[in-house]
């Protein structure tokens, strides 16, 4: 049985990763489109990262190591 | 169906569901609405606006319906509700899924019922953008829904076992597994899962 719950989850990484910028690579459109509706992840978008809409992550797509 | 796993009511229109049936499709729901089925939670990280729906179907095929549906780009807007059909086929990274084994029905707050992402393939589907993307609330969504599942009857531990390896994930896997154990999750296992990538 796991002993880490939902809520704890929530409490810690939730501020942690809220505080840092999305890296979600993403269609310009759909970016706009979602902005419109109040996304709040893509507020916090860099949207410098773009992709074609639609496409999933892969290895191909993937942003390289540093 | 959902024996021993632990589905949240999704708000789906109506309206979307009669058009699935008229066009005698069986989508399945992907993506922050699926992690949203299998955590509960909607507000903060967990907000998401539209829905993914994977499926053959193409926007061009919903407004002659005469149900009120709009095409807006990749996108169709029901009920003011944007949906989007992400490309196919099913698949988490590399690994091509099988939309009726790793798919599940669900209720809708309706009392509809659609098709949703097993739990063990949302959070491999997840950690897919983790490792390609470095997206950090994927990690934090990933790990939600293992909190909330993993524990859960019908979770197929060796399912993602298998699943991980065969798409590249078995580290990022292994990372969160280790953090399911712990009595608090840590940033550190955050900063090291954007570190790992793929396999």
């Amino acid at each position: 049985m796991p002993r880490l719950t939902l809520a704890q989850v929530v409490a810690v990484l939730g501020p942690a990763a809220l505080a840092r910028p999305s890296r979600k690579p993403r269609d310009p459109m759909e970016r706009e489109l979602l902005a419109k509706g109040g996304d709040p992840t893509v507020l916090r978008e860099d949207t410098s990262l773009v992709r074609k809409a639609g496409d999933r992550p892969t290895r191909a797509n993937s942003i390289p190591k540093p | 169906m959902t024996e021993g796993l632990k589905p949240h009511p999704l708000a789906v229109p109506h309206s979307l569901i009669v058009a699935f049936q008229r066009l005698k499709a069986r989508p399945v729901l992907v993506g922050g609405k699926a992690v949203q089925v299998w955590t509960g939670l909607q507000d903060g990280l967990f907000q998401t606006y539209d829905l993914d729906f994977v499926t053959s179907l193409r926007v061009e095929d919903f407004p002659a319906l005469g149900l009120g549906i709009e095409a807006s780009g990749r996108h169709v807007v029901v009920e003011g509700q944007p949906v989007e059909f992400p490309t196919g086929p099913l698949a988490v990274g590399d690994l091509q899924l099988d939309p009726e084994s790793d798919a599940v029905e669900i209720p809708t707050s309706a009392g509809d019922r659609i098709r949703c992402l097993r739990p063990e393939a949302c959070v491999l589907d997840r950690l897919a953008q983790v490792a390609a993307w470095k997206v950090a609330e994927a990690y934090t969504q990933a790990l939600a829904v293992a909190a909330a599942q993993v524990a859960q009857p019908g979770w197929d531990h060796a399912w993602i076992e298998e699943a991980s390896r065969k798409a590249g994930l078995r580290k990022l896997w292994s990372l969160l597994k280790q953090e399911l154990e712990r009595d608090l999750p840590t940033e550190g296992a955050l900063d090291e899962a954007l570190r790992l990538g793929w396999d």
